[in-house]
């Protein structure tokens, strides 16, 4: 069956590297404008990218065949990989970078929108660089809202049934014009954001270029920036608008389609999530803002803009950094590691486990509790008065624990590999929720180029299984997949 | 039925924890012989122990409680099992205090916490002006508290016959309850002859081996308790090596489920290895120390000296004991890491140990693996089975939410570390070693053993940590929660 299959993937694939390629040859734009030298280098990876993609395509010709759960599992992994090993492509040809792991990682870390970098020193990197890291990010983004929201469920992968139980119900996509329809609605959404925070950022303080990157990575909660302290040195007017865009970019995109088409009785279906999402954000930014305050000694103003722009980052998973955070105490640091764990909204481009799985997880507890001491009561679980039914909880244990395993064993095998406790666990914790910064020389401003190279790889899986929510990836492993 | 509106029993409560109290008292007379024997200063201590344990006890067995109604259900069963777990510690923090040891009181507590929890985390740091007596004392608590409070009220209270089941679950969370004997009563008692035989088995092998018979009888009720609390600073490290080697297998043995040990005495050892959960625990030690012992091989350490001692090591983390040996050279950053893994599977259910228990992980790990079968064969229909019986999945969402509790509540702790200003791999350790009962983190805490220099905030939560982890989280939650007292 798989076998039979494996031309819809290659054709999958190829349409994505044209859309790759074509996305290169756009960057040399910025090339010819800042003339940074980059023209040849932008030229030749677009179209090598765009001729592999076009060849894939044309040898694999549509077919109407069903394409098979075990297929969709393969098709969603590979195509994060096969675009970040394309997307390299541009670092070799510029000479920025020599190193394939390096490379990779990058790679990887954009388009999983994690936002965790190799370079010691982004400004000095051709510009047309800078904006394919950004437009990685950006297309990364929004590239897991589509699977999610719209291919994967009407492939009907049991492990986002979470998903297609969250969509509000003219966007559940069930027939193929339905999918279509949801993923035009979804990219217009998301073009229109972009485009407003473009404008909101480019009134400001930045020119047209940081604008334009800023809005790209906030919007996907990425946290690439174009200058080496991220985004501490801009004025406090871009700082709050990024703010705004990064709570914004852990929302549920569906969410603002519906409410700018008056739809407010579908908005009920992911109502506590999203209050849930905005009171943690709230609650964390003021309890920051007075440990800085009281610890740090910063002035009140310094503090509140300082706390809610980082907190924003934070439960977004975004990776933008406003202050050093290294030097902030321990237990803050610690909070910020768990609130990314916990995630944005399910539909949105931030990573974590989620808040609608946190929430069922906790609900559950104290269901268990209660069953505890009145063992004949029944007490489903319900989100937003709906019922959840027994099979959501217990995929939402199951990622719980897998993902508790992967974080346990690469930071395992990141000690093996000679880096400090700490620090692996900021590193991992940072890749697999998609936040970016973490622990002592890798958070704050710091970077990763001084990780070694396993190291680096692990961290690269570690971002890819939190994107693709671990199930999926694992699933690759099991050699019942493999079997006829 | 649920929803009830009866009265809640407090005369039973009441004469449960008398009558608990009074097995305390007695219990009490084997320190109060040494400290005799040997004259160290600490009689007094321990008779006006024994004087305010008993009065106590015989005023809330006797006048309290008197001739009380013998309905127990699930709230009286948390209700007991938390207040007696909480007073009894605290009661037998006296003799710390009376002797002298401590002159704080949170440090008594912590040591009496850690004694009957079986955790083995220690506050003491001049072992040597120690009385013999509190040494025994220190041991002795963790000889009681590792069988478990309840199952002492369950073998020493016949009337009990209802609610024995909830009290024996509250300490004894194993999945697939092999009792050995259809009634309740006869099964505890059962399992505390087979508790008592292995201690004294350990004494005379440790006497024959040439120890002291303080120290002796110290590291035998530690040990098969899987306690860890040692007689001398610095674990067992000062100990001879046929020590060490007596003391391994030993926590081997107590890491394994009771009734498993009864079916051994009995001359059914083939029940022992129809048991899923007793090969899982020999599959992880041994596996375990293999991977170890290559780590340690690689870098450099002794082969038989790292043999040796990768064994002692996992096998004092999984049976969640904490005792430790002289660590060879080539000792890296890994193996505390190590033994923190091997601390969350934890021992056996239905053992003295601690920890998640490796059932429940098995439970899981099986569960996991069916729910990916699930995502393929989306109609495919896949138990999990141990031992061939088939586990709810009611009880499966137990787990899960009882594994879920015990990760934020090492979070939590680790937190509350990091506030007092430690280490954020210290923390971890500490949260975790403590939750899972095994005790002293080595290599941390600036390179001691003790938890004396912690602040006090610190030694609090590990108490609560300690408590949590002994009682399995849910008979403490429960109190604390508003729903217990509403319906």
């Amino acid at each position: 069956m798989l076998k039979s299959n494996w031309k819809i993937l290659v054709r999958i694939l190829g349409i994505l590297l044209t859309g790759e390629g074509v996305l290169m040859l756009l960057c040399i734009a910025f090339s010819l404008h800042y003339n940074d030298g980059s023209v040849m280098a932008f030229l030749l990876s677009g179209l090598f990218t765009l001729s592999v993609g076009l060849f894939c395509v044309l040898s694999c010709p549509y077919d109407k065949k069903q394409i098979e759960k075990r297929m969709a599992y393969l098709i969603v992994t590979s195509v994060w990989i096969v675009m970040s090993l394309f997307g390299t492509l541009p670092f070799f040809a510029t000479g920025v970078i020599t190193n394939f792991t390096d490379a990779f990682f990058e790679m990887m870390s954009g388009f999983t929108t994690t936002g965790a970098t190799i370079f010691d020193d982004v400004e000095h990197l051709p510009k047309a660089l800078l904006f394919w890291r950004s437009l990685s990010q950006w297309i990364g983004g929004v590239g897991i809202v589509m699977l999610v929201l719209a291919v994967v469920p009407s492939l009907g992968i049991n492990s986002y049934s979470l998903y297609s139980a969250e969509l509000a119900g003219p966007l559940k996509a069930k027939t193929h014009t339905r999918v279509s329809s949801t993923v035009r609605n979804l990219w217009i959404t998301y073009l229109v954001l972009t485009v407003i925070f473009v404008l909101l950022l480019w009134c400001g303080d930045m020119d047209f270029f940081t604008a334009i990157n800023h809005a790209f990575t906030s919007i996907a909660s990425g946290g690439f920036s174009t200058s080496n302290s991220s985004i501490s040195q801009f004025s406090s007017y871009s700082q709050y608008v990024m703010a705004v865009a990064m709570w914004m970019s852990g929302i549920n995109l569906t969410l603002f389609y519906l409410f700018v088409r008056v739809k407010f009785s579908q908005l009920r279906s992911s109502l506590e999530q999203f209050f849930s999402y905005t009171f943690v954000f709230l609650v964390l930014a003021v309890v920051v803002m007075f440990v800085l305050h009281s610890t740090m000694g910063y002035e009140w103003s310094n503090s509140f803009r300082i706390a809610f722009v980082q907190t924003a980052s934070v439960v977004s998973t975004s990776g933008f950094v406003v202050d050093d955070t290294t030097l902030w105490v321990l237990p803050l640091n610690f909070l910020f590691l768990l609130f990314c764990i916990r995630g944005g909204m399910a539909g949105s481009t931030a990573g974590g486990l989620k808040v609608m799985r946190v929430l069922i997880l906790e609900k559950n507890v104290r269901n268990v509790m209660r069953n505890q001491l009145h063992p004949n009561a029944v007490n489903p679980l319900r989100l937003n008065g709906q019922p959840i039914s027994n099979d959501i909880i217990y995929n939402v244990m199951t990622l719980f624990f897998v993902y508790g395993i992967t974080i346990a064993v690469s930071m395992f095998l990141l000690i093996l590999c000679g880096v400090s406790t700490t620090e692996s666990l900021g590193a991992v914790v940072s890749s697999i929720t998609g936040y970016g910064p973490g622990l002592c020389s890798s958070g704050g401003f710091g970077n990763y180029a001084h990780f070694p190279t396993v190291a680096k790889w692990i961290l690269s899986f570690c971002m890819l299984a939190g994107r693709l929510e671990c199930i999926t990836i694992y699933m690759l492993f099991l050699p019942k997949f493999w079997k006829e | 039925m649920h929803f009830h509106t009866r009265i809640f029993n407090t005369k039973l409560v009441a004469h449960l924890l008398g009558t608990v109290l009074l097995g305390i008292a007695g219990f009490m007379l084997l320190p109060i012989v040494v400290s005799f024997s040997c004259n160290d200063g600490a009689q007094r201590g321990f008779l006006f122990t024994l004087g305010v344990v008993s009065v106590l006890g015989v005023l809330l067995r006797n006048v309290l409680g008197r001739k009380p109604n013998y309905d127990f259900y699930e709230k009286e069963s948390f209700w007991l099992t938390s207040i007696v777990w909480i007073v009894v510690p605290m009661v037998c923090a006296l003799p710390y205090l009376l002797t002298g040891t401590f002159s704080s009181v949170v440090d008594a507590m912590f040591e009496s916490f850690s004694g009957f929890t079986s955790t083995g985390s220690t506050v003491v740091t001049d072992f040597d002006n120690i009385p013999k007596s509190i040494l025994v004392w220190r041991s002795m608590s963790q000889w009681i508290g590792g069988l478990g409070l309840m199952l002492l009220t369950i073998a020493v209270v016949r009337k009990l016959k209802k609610g024995m089941n909830h009290l024996y679950s509250a300490e004894f969370s194993g999945t697939v309850q092999q009792k050995i004997h259809p009634r309740m009563s006869t099964t505890v008692r059962r399992m505390w002859y087979v508790y008592i035989f292995f201690t004294l088995l350990l004494l005379v092998v440790l006497l024959v081996l040439g120890n002291d018979f303080v120290e002796a009888l110290c590291l035998s009720l530690s040990t098969i308790s899987t306690g860890g609390f040692s007689p001398r600073e610095y674990s067992i490290t000062s100990f001879g090596q046929s020590t060490q080697i007596a003391v391994a297998v030993f926590m081997f043995i107590s890491g394994i489920n009771i009734s498993l040990l009864y079916h051994l005495l009995t001359f059914r050892p083939r029940k022992l290895w129809q048991n899923e959960e007793f090969r899982r625990y020999l599959t992880i030690i041994l596996v375990a120390s293999i991977l170890l012992l290559l780590l340690l091989f690689a870098n450099g350490a002794d082969f038989f000296q790292a043999a040796k001692f990768s064994l002692f090591q996992v096998v004092s983390a999984i049976s969640t004991t904490g005792y430790y040996t002289v660590m060879p050279s080539g000792w890296i950053m890994i193996v505390p890491l190590f033994m923190f893994m091997l601390m969350f599977f934890g021992a056996c259910s239905g053992s003295s140990g601690g920890g998640i228990k490796i059932v429940r992980v098995l439970i899981l790990f099986k569960y996991v693996r069916n729910q990916f079968t699930v995502m393929l064969h989306p109609r495919a229909v896949v138990p999990v089975k141990i031992d061939g019986q088939i586990i709810q999945t009611s009880y499966i969402n137990k787990i899960f939410a009882f594994v879920f509790m015990y990760f934020v509540f090492i979070v939590l702790g680790a937190f509350v570390f990091m506030c007092c200003g430690l280490t954020l791999s210290d923390s971890l350790s500490i949260a975790l070693a403590n939750i899972s009962n095994i005790g002293p983190v080595i290599d941390t805490i600036g390179g001691s053993w003790s938890y004396a220099t912690l602040p006090l905030v610190a030694k609090l939560t590990i108490i609560f940590e300690m408590l949590l982890g002994r009682l399995e989280i849910f008979a403490i939650i429960a109190i604390f929660s508003p729903s217990y007292w509403r319906g």
